[in-house]
């Protein structure tokens, strides 16, 4: 068909006539779009910290010298297995722990041929599934028999603190995002009813010649979908540029955070900004075609 | 074939603008539609090309019933229906020869078509040299000329006309004329609303007079007179 050739020429048509508007609707656009790049980020980096966090679940109970082995091998590890919430116990004796610090340090290597008692004491590790069972399950190893504790260690607090800053943060970012795409949605839609408005004596010739209704949307659809293409491309400009320099300075600067990297790839960021912004576009478009085209039976 | 029956239009606002209409319009036929103003000729045309629908009745084209038509099907009855204002309806930022093509346009024709067309009508109604022209530019008769040629270009079998000559002067009301009487010797029917008494007068077509929605006169070889009806 020669007439999609036209409907490209009408959209050009219709779009130089509403540029002022059209850069403001791009403008609010492109902002919604960056935050929803910036949230993709944060989101990202956040789960590459929360995942080490989880490989890290750990409880180490340092147990008093001269228990009875087989009671610990046979009754306990069982039991504390048994709980829920665990996911591995790991039995260190003695001997383990002294290897494994002599693998970690090597300097140690001599002090421990001259030392000949081992110091170290045997422990039992035990990983967790989630960061809100450590306080319990260490609470619940306390009441267990057959063995006495000298020490139990886990990283409770910092851990819970973190979950509980990064859910808020999520869920404040989601409703702070969900306003901005709508709001740019609105924009979308009010920018576009106005180039209508503008051309209506033009469709309404289009449509006494017998133009059908699509053949009068498209173009208006088109520009939506150039709004949002332009603006994802702006909004990936700009997330690329902030990632790169001063969003990630921060990040390092606070030394809880340093050594993680965001993982999330521009790529990623790219195709989900792009397609977000070509469908606020159309929903846009639209919304404000609808509601004028259909006024007539 | 045009044809009302017991066509009635009540607007919104309650007022009456058709009442109880039913004629018939023959192929090829030339038709004057004449009243005071408000009598109901807009909305006479209008129902002929679905710009209003009947609050009750049917309007038959070619025996089909065009008020049952669904709303993707009226661009294609509008594709066969010419229509031409007094008010030109020309797209200001675009030249005689797109306002033209505009109507093949939309339809999707070709542009070597749609230059065909253009050249022939635009030499139909005289305005080969002007194709190139912007609306702006040109004299009110030849405006509607463009107007004209717009209507025809997809040769449709009805010429729907709505006061085209009412900003016109008398000589060339009647050049447009002229033009309508060619394009009905074509094979288009032609339905002229007007309120130019000379040219009914002079032409003797068949007349349909409107009062107040009502259809009071329809003779064969009528004169422009309302009030005695
Ligand atoms: N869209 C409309 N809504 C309400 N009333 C209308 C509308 N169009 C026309 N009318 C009324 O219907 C009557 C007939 O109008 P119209 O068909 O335009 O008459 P004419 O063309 O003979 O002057 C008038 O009283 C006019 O005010
Ligand atoms: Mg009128």
């Amino acid at each position: 068909m020669h007439s999609f050739t036209y409907i490209l020429a009408e959209t050009w048509i219709s779009m130089k006539k509403s540029a002022t508007m059209l850069f403001s609707a791009a403008v609010i656009m492109t902002t919604a779009l960056s935050l929803l790049g910036f949230f993709i980020v944060t989101q990202n980096f956040f789960k590459v910290v929360l995942k080490d966090i989880e490989n890290n679940l750990q409880i180490v109970v340092f147990l008093e010298d001269g228990f009875n082995e087989r009671t610990l091998k046979d009754a306990i590890i069982p039991s504390v297995r048994a709980y829920p919430e665990v996911a591995e116990v790991e039995y260190v004796n003695k001997e383990k722990a002294r290897e494994e610090l002599k693998k970690d340090i090597a300097e140690l290597d001599e002090i421990f041929s001259i030392i000949e008692d081992n110091p170290l004491p045997s422990s039992l590790r035990i990983k967790v599934r989630t960061p809100q069972s450590l306080k319990t399950v260490a609470e619940r190893l306390k009441k267990e028999n057959g063995i006495i504790i000298n020490e139990i260690t886990y990283g409770g607090e910092n851990v819970h603190n973190f979950l509980t800053a990064s859910e808020k943060f999520k869920q404040f970012s989601v409703i702070f995002l969900a306003l901005f795409i709508l709001t740019s949605v609105i924009v979308t839609a009010a920018t576009i009813k106005l180039t209508i408005y503008s051309r209506r004596s033009d469709i309404e010739i289009m449509k006494l010649v017998g133009a059908t209704d699509w053949y009068v949307k498209w173009p208006y659809i088109i520009e939506g979908m150039a709004l949002g293409l332009i603006s994802s491309a702006f909004a990936i400009m700009l997330v690329l540029f902030l990632k790169n320099s001063a969003v990630l300075e921060i990040a390092k600067s606070i030394q809880f955070l340093s050594g993680f990297k965001s993982e999330v790839s521009m790529l990623e960021i790219g195709w989900k900004l792009t397609v977000v912004g070509i469908l606020q576009g159309i929903i846009g478009a639209l919304w404000s075609t609808s509601s004028i085209l259909s006024e007539k039976e | 074939m045009i044809e009302f029956n017991e066509v009635s239009k009540v607007y919104d606002n309650g007022i009456v603008a058709l009442n109880n209409i039913t004629l018939r319009i023959e192929k090829g036929e030339f038709v004057f539609l004449i009243g005071p103003s408000g009598a109901g000729k807009s909305t006479f045309l209008k129902m002929i090309f679905h710009e209003e629908k009947p609050t009750s009745g049917q309007v038959f084209i070619d025996s089909r019933d065009i008020t049952a038509l669904r709303r993707h099907e009226i661009p294609y009855l509008r594709r066969n229906i010419g229509v031409v204002f007094q008010d030109f309806k020309l797209l200001s930022d675009r030249t005689v020869g797109e306002n033209v093509g505009f109507a093949l346009q939309v339809m999707g024709a070709s542009r070597a078509v749609i230059n065909n067309q253009v050249t022939k009508v635009l030499d139909q109604v005289g305005l080969s040299t002007k194709k190139r022209m912007y609306p702006s530019q040109l004299s009110g008769g030849e405006k509607q000329r463009v107007c004209i040629a717009r209507a025809i270009v997809n040769n449709p079998a009805i010429l729907v006309t709505d006061e085209p000559t009412g900003n016109l002067d008398p000589y060339i009301s009647w050049e447009i004329m002229k033009l309508m009487i060619d394009i009905n010797s074509k094979g288009t029917s032609v339905i002229f609303a007007t309120h130019n008494k000379e040219l009914v007068d002079r032409m003797r077509k068949r007349v349909l007079v409107l009062k107040d929605g009502r259809l009071v006169k329809d003779e064969p070889r009528g004169n422009f007179d309302y009030d005695t009806a």
